[in-house]
This record gives C-alpha cells, sequence and structure tokens, in this order.
C-alpha cells in the first residue's frame, strides 16, 4: 500500500477500471486523467477515455500481446518509480522492428522505455527545439551528429494507454542525430513535430528495475550506444603513459657509459689465428653491461673472425662469445654494391663486479670470390683492429621491448574500440561509403 | 575501479618492475652472452648480395 501511496497524484485516483466495448474485458486505467486512448490489452481495440463515455476507436480481435514487461509493471529508473502503462510496436515499414514501453510517474509525468535489438534506451519528450550546430544539432551544449535521414516510423501494434490518441497504422517522418550514450529523434506527420531525447542505458538496470531478463547486447550497436572500451582506454592510456615515463627514467638514471680498455691490434698477412688480452678491466658495479667493439678500418672484401673472452681473474668464471666484422663490395649489372660493415659489437649483459681480462681471439679472411681487389690482409691495407671496451650505457633495447609490451594491451583496446565505433558509424545513412562499394 | 583496469595496472606495473630488476642486474635479451661459443659449423661467411 505504502508503493501505491507514493505514486497517487493527491487529487485524482491512480487507476479506474472500464469495460471494453468490444470484446468486455476490463482495462485498467493507471493514469486516469492524463490518458487519451487506451489500446484494450486482451484485444487491442483502441478506446477513447477522454470522456467520461468510453468510445471505441478502433475495433480489433487479437490476441492478447505476451509484453516481455507486463503493463502495470512497477520499477526505478534514474531514481524515480515508474509505472509501465502502454506499450507499441514499432518498423519501418515493417522492417527494423523495436518496441516503446510508455512509463508513468504522477509527479514526473510520461517517459520511454525503447527496446531495440536487444540494446534498451530511456526516452523523453522535449519542449525545446535542439539548435542547428555544425554538420547537425545543438542541445544543451551537447553536439548531436545527423545519424538517420528521412526515415518512416509506422504503429505496429499497440497496447495499454497513451496520451495522444494512437492507433496501429500510424505513420510518421524521423530524423535521429546522435552523440555517445544519447539520441535526439524528429518525429513529423501532417499535423506537428515532436522532438525526444533518448539515452542509452545498460541492459542490466533493466533488468534489475522490472525483475526481466534481456537478451545479450545488439549487434551491430545502437546508433546512440556508447563504445564499452572507452572507458578503459582512457584509464589505460593513464597507466601506460605513468609506466612509460617511468621506465623512460629509470633508463636514462641508468645511462652513461665509460671506456675500460683500448687496444689496436695487428692482424697477420697469412690468416693465422692470433690472439691477444686486454686487462685488467674492472667493473665496479654490482652488475653492468659490458661492450666490446672491433672496427678494422682497411677491411675490404672478407671479414675477421672474433672470439671474446671476459675472464674474472679471482673466480675464472668466464663469458663468451663469438662476432664476426666482414665488408663486402663489388660492381654487377645494377652498379656498385656493398654490404657488411668494418665495425662490430659484442654485447655481455649481467657482468658481475670484478677485475676481468678480455682474451680476443682473431683471424682476418679474404673472401676468394673478390675479383677486384687484391688480399686486404696486404701491407700496403695497413690491416689493424681497433678493440675498445665499455661499460654502462643506457638499457634502450629492454626499455623499447618494455613498452612494447606496455603498449600491445593498449593497441588492442584501440581496436577493438575502433571496430566497435565502425559496426555502429555503419549504421548510419551518413557512414562513408568504401570504393569497393562504390563498385 | 574496473576489473580490466585493475588487471592492465597490475600487468604495466608488473612489465615496469621487471624492466626495474632488468636495469639492477643488467639483464638484456639482446646481449651476446652464451649466445653463441665457437661459431657453428656451416654458418656462411660472405657476401649474401644478391
Amino acid at each position: 500500500m505504502a508503493e501505491a501511496d507514493t505514486l497517487s497524484p493527491p487529487q485524482a485516483p491512480a487507476a479506474t477500471a472500464i469495460t471494453c466495448p468490444s470484446c468486455g474485458g476490463t482495462v485498467a486505467i493507471r493514469a486516469a486523467g492524463h490518458s487519451v486512448t487506451v489500446a484494450c490489452e486482451y484485444c487491442a481495440s483502441i478506446l477513447d477515455v477522454s470522456e467520461p463515455a468510453v468510445k471505441l476507436v478502433v475495433e480489433h480481435h487479437r490476441r492478447r500481446a505476451a509484453l516481455d514487461i507486463p503493463l502495470g509493471t512497477r520499477g526505478t529508473l534514474k531514481g524515480v518509480e515508474w509505472e509501465v502503462v502502454g506499450w507499441m510496436a514499432r518498423s519501418e515499414g515493417g522492417a527494423y522492428p523495436w518496441e516503446e514501453y510508455l512509463l508513468f510517474n504522477p509527479y514526473e509525468g510520461y517517459r520511454w522505455l525503447i527496446y531495440n535489438r536487444g540494446g534498451w534506451s530511456f526516452g523523453e519528450q522535449l519542449t525545446v527545439v535542439p539548435g542547428g550546430g555544425w554538420g547537425g544539432l545543438e542541445l544543451d551544449g551537447a553536439h548531436y551528429k545527423h545519424f538517420f535521414a528521412e526515415g518512416t516510423a509506422q504503429v505496429d501494434r499497440v497496447v495499454g494507454e497513451f496520451y495522444w490518441r494512437v492507433k496501429q497504422g500510424d505513420t510518421v517522418r524521423t530524423d535521429d542525430w546522435v552523440r555517445p550514450g544519447y539520441m535526439l529523434s524528429r518525429e513529423a506527420d501532417d499535423r506537428e513535430i515532436s522532438w525526444s531525447r533518448s539515452e542509452w542505458i545498460d541492459a542490466k538496470t533493466v533488468e534489475a528495475a522490472f525483475g526481466i531478463r534481456t537478451e545479450s547486447g545488439p549487434w551491430p550497436p545502437l546508433p546512440h550506444q556508447p563504445s564499452p572500451h572507452v572507458a578503459w582506454l582512457k584509464q589505460a592510456l593513464v597507466i601506460a603513459g605513468i609506466a612509460a615515463l617511468a621506465i623512460i627514467a629509470a633508463a636514462m638514471f641508468a645511462g652513461g657509459s665509460r671506456t675500460l680498455a683500448e687496444q689496436t691490434l695487428t692482424i697477420a698477412r697469412d690468416g693465422n689465428d692470433q690472439s691477444a688480452t686486454l686487462g685488467p678491466i674492472t667493473l665496479r658495479r654490482p652488475y653492468q653491461p659490458v661492450s666490446v667493439r672491433a672496427e678494422v678500418p682497411s677491411l675490404s672484401n672478407g671479414w675477421v673472425d672474433l672470439e671474446y673472452t671476459l675472464v674474472d681473474r679471482a673466480t675464472q668464471r668466464a663469458f663468451n662469445t663469438y662476432k664476426a666484422a666482414e665488408r663486402y663490395s663489388g660492381r654487377d649489372s645494377d652498379g656498385d654494391w656493398s654490404e657488411g660493415s668494418r665495425r662490430t659489437t659484442a654485447d655481455f649483459a649481467s657482468v658481475p663486479a670484478g677485475t676481468y681480462d678480455l682474451v680476443v681471439d682473431y683471424k682476418g679472411n679474404n673472401w676468394l670470390g673478390a675479383q677486384s681487389i687484391g688480399d686486404w690482409r696486404n701491407a700496403a691495407f695497413a690491416p689493424e683492429m681497433r678493440i675498445t671496451v665499455t661499460s654502462g650505457g643506457a638499457p634502450f633495447g629492454v626499455a623499447l621491448l618494455a613498452l612494447i609490451l606496455i603498449g600491445v594491451p593498449v593497441l588492442f583496446g584501440a581496436i577493438r574500440h575502433a571496430a566497435f565505433e565502425q559496426a555502429r558509424m555503419g549504421e548510419s545513412d551518413f557512414a562513408p561509403t568504401s570504393s569497393e562499394d562504390d563498385d | 575501479m574496473r576489473t580490466g583496469t585493475f588487471l592492465f595496472a597490475l600487468y604495466a606495473m608488473g612489465i615496469t618492475g621487471l624492466f626495474m630488476l632488468a636495469t639492477a642486474y643488467a639483464w638484456s635479451p639482446f646481449a651476446d652472452t652464451g649466445r653463441s661459443g665457437p661459431r657453428p659449423a656451416g654458418v656462411f661467411i660472405g657476401p649474401t648480395h644478391k
């Protein structure tokens, strides 16, 4: 009873009942004093209840409609308790059907609960005409883009009571404008033009309000359905930005390299194996990267095999790696060509503190396929090799890898968002057409 | 906070933490250390031009 009291206007009864002159069914009028027409929920006949004597407007003898939300159901949306008083099935000439439930609260008036392909919207009649804006409309400072143009909506079925005279077959011309979450609709017939604004609402909200179960969400999305990915995307971008700043700052803080040893070695003309030792090399940080660069300025059409062994004097623990500096050039039908490099760098990671020796085993080789130039190991080319050992340096490679790993989920979210928006906009009368479509 | 946002925040923190750890230990997946000993047999040395 308390619930009924909250919905009862102070001066008028909340509901009354009439007898349908067509089928004899008892039809409740839930918004007495406000409703003009009532569609009998048993036979769908349209009754005029604007005067005390109920008149039959259109007689039907159909089976009663099975509504997902039965007339008389109450639910709370936007903090207001609404009662379902009417229902219409509408379509565009029989295609693209949707349903509209008329909600009533004696203090708030009428609202619409619109069901379309599994999605829900909460609509209200506007008392102002939206103003024109660049490529769309403006209302309350928000911009709406034109989405559907020059459509035709017809009433296919009607049940319950309404504040205007409505019957099956009523037709209006429609236009729709959207922004994420909202739609402006213009409906016009020969007598009047009406504007309404509907807000997309989550199906779970409707399910909780009216105690019903609905289908899964619509696809393609409704014209004004906000992307479910955009909220996550915005937050993820902030998180990714903070993480990226931390990584870049740490990489720069760790930067700064110093030269530990340098030595010039002579490469034998006969191509024999050679060996040299650089050291002592003192590493002070608990762990550090060590780079060994070899540069052979006279290298031409040949290569130098390099085997490095970094040996801890105290523990005899050794770090080993192999490199080759190779450089080739020549001329063919396309002109001069060259490839390779006269320098090569070997990187040692996680080298603990200590005193080390670097053993360099190396061997100069001549490419037998080279026709134009003789053996580069000849004394005339002064075949020397400069070895430089450095420590430290910003870990840009690892930093880039970390940034990519952080960016991948964000990119994935952005792709999903773009796919959603593309599917949504694809429904518009103003969707850009591709060249393939034109073909 | 949404579950997806929370999980991504955890993921980003994990990646950042691993990066800090890698920096502290001077570890790099791009380093040559231990990648190879003496040149494996069959590795071609010479121009790859055409």
